[in-house]
């Protein structure tokens, strides 16, 4: 192991994304999102669990800045000012179907190219270079020529982790991202993600229903109901506990 | 419980549409007896139409071809403007001060048929093709402009979402995100639009526009149907020849890809 990758691993108390009081929604006066705060250490990965309509898209559409917030903040710390410090991976992947799988992660990177530049949709050897390596890295090497209808919807969501991995952002945001998937497809995308992160030592912040995916691949849980932030919990202590007893015990404390 | 009739369950309204068809018919004054007349005429003009004058046929072929160029130019040079006039027309890629008067002005040019273009342009460029060509693409480029920005507007948004987070400017996600995704229907639409052209541009010729219906025009007024039967005919071929070519073109190129709307 290379010592930037120690360093990354031994995580580091300084905070990369800071929630602090975030009231949001999308009419005023009915809010969807009640006064949710957190802070995720740099190069930790977080989840955010609940049950549907708690408002966790919501949180995520803030975090983003498709929404703005009522009353809080949200702050990226670990990049100010930076406009891709935040990756993102929507549910339905947002991967666009008449281009090819290369092109799709190169598309990752727009934010370094000049405007004339991708107005001619011109990509340097370098990116082209990079773009390979991080579907090598995501296990798609030599796929690059597909189309991503081609491919099986494990396969389509590490081509957009290879397009965040361009990007190279400080945080990525990823909704429902082990929803719908297989077992082993599940764990073998949460084992790419936590490769990438002891490499790049990015932070992660992602969203799912299902408690047990969440608490397999994050370190950290915050449980979330009706709009409110219910509780924090380690991945280690939800692990211990059973299935049927779990969100009994969270939702009574 | 009462007898239901599923929709659409006419009665009221059909009694109010029948009576402004009346109203439509009785406005007219229409002359019923040119029926009867239409009936003896028709007899008349077939024996003056067959058999089709052969003579005309290279005369056909010519302003078939200057008719072809008309259309194809004037589609050409509309899906060229159509499609960044459509783009910037588009609700979820660009602000209200660029899509309204991007919207004001595909509207405006898509209000007047184009025979009405083809009017205008003999008026402003003189007699012939340039001003077939420029009426083609004046309502080429409000037709696709509105077409474009519908199909744009339809896209998912999940791709702007996750691309708009890593950075992306909305030009940046106008050109390489929203038109590739798109492209299917955007082809599909210069296509119908290149059907729809030839059509119409058979007709500009009446008004001095060039193509064939210069022709189509000149014989009717000589009153040589023979000689219109011909032209018809040629046209008539063009025209099923162009959807054919476009269905093959469509199944060869379009609809092979998954996910096509």
């Amino acid at each position: 192991m290379s010592p930037t990758a120690v360093s990354a691993t031994a995580r580091s108390e300084t905070p990369a994304l800071v929630i602090d009081g975030l009231t949001a929604g999308y009419q005023r006066g009915r809010p969807v999102l009640h006064d949710v705060s957190f802070t995720v250490p740099e190069g930790a990965w977080w989840a955010v669990v609940g049950p549907s309509g708690c408002g966790k898209t919501t949180l995520l559409r803030t975090i983003l800045g498709v929404l703005k917030p009522f009353s809080g903040s949200v702050t990226v710390s670990a990049a100010a000012g930076a406009r891709d410090a935040l990756g993102y991976v929507p549910q339905q992947l947002g991967l666009v179907r008449n281009l090819t799988v290369r092109e799709n992660v190169l598309l990752g990177g727009l934010a370094r190219l000049g405007t004339w530049r991708s107005l001619l949709g011109r990509f340097t050897a370098e990116e082209v270079a990079a773009a390979e390596a991080a579907l090598g890295e995501v296990g798609l090497g030599g796929r690059g020529n597909d189309r991503t209808t081609e491919l099986s919807g494990g396969e389509r969501r590490r081509v957009a982790i290879a397009r965040a991995m361009i990007q190279r952002p400080k945080v990525l945001i990823a909704d429902e991202f082990l929803a719908e998937l297989d077992p082993i497809t599940s764990a073998a995308i949460v084992s790419v993600l936590q490769r990438l992160r002891e490499s790049t030592g990015m932070t992660i912040l992602c969203v799912e229903h299902d408690l047990h995916a969440a608490a397999a691949a994050a370190d950290r849980v915050v449980v979330m109901a009706a709009g409110r932030k219910l509780r924090e919990v380690g991945a280690d202590e939800l692990e211990a506990a059973d299935p049927a007893a779990l969100f009994k015990w969270i939702a009574l404390g | 419980m009462s007898a239901h009739t599923l929709p659409p369950a006419p009665r009221k309204r059909a009694i109010v549409v029948l009576l402004l068809a009346a109203l439509a018919a009785w406005h007219l004054k229409l002359d019923y007896s040119g029926l009867l007349d239409g009936w003896t005429n028709l007899g008349k003009l077939a024996e003056d139409a067959f058999p089709p004058q052969a003579d005309v046929f290279p005369t056909a072929v010519r302003g078939l071809i200057e008719t072809l160029a008309i259309a194809f130019l004037g589609t050409l040079i509309g899906f060229v403007l159509a499609l960044p006039l459509g783009v910037a027309a588009t609700r979820t890629l660009f602000p209200l001060w660029l899509v309204g008067p991007a919207r004001l002005i595909a509207a405006i040019v898509r209000t007047m048929p184009s025979l009405l273009w083809a009017v205008l342009m003999v008026i402003l460029v003189g007699f012939g093709p340039l001003a077939g060509v420029l009426a083609m693409a004046l309502y080429t480029t409000g037709h696709l402009a509105k077409l474009a920005y519908e199909a744009l507007e339809g896209l998912p948004s999940d791709a702007f979402e996750a691309l708009g987070a890593a950075g992306a400017t909305r030009l940046q996600l106008a050109r390489l995100v929203a038109v590739p995704e798109a492209s299917n229907q955007l082809v599909s639409h210069l296509l119908y639009m290149m059907e729809y052209n030839l059509r119409a541009s058979s007709i500009v010729g009446f008004v001095g526009a060039g193509g064939i219906g210069a022709y189509l025009g000149r014989y009717l007024q000589m009153m040589q149907y023979d000689g219109v039967v011909t032209l018809l005919a040629v046209v008539f071929v063009a025209i099923v020849a162009m959807d054919a070519l476009s269905l093959w073109l469509r199944a060869r190129y379009l609809t092979h890809v998954p996910g096509q709307r």
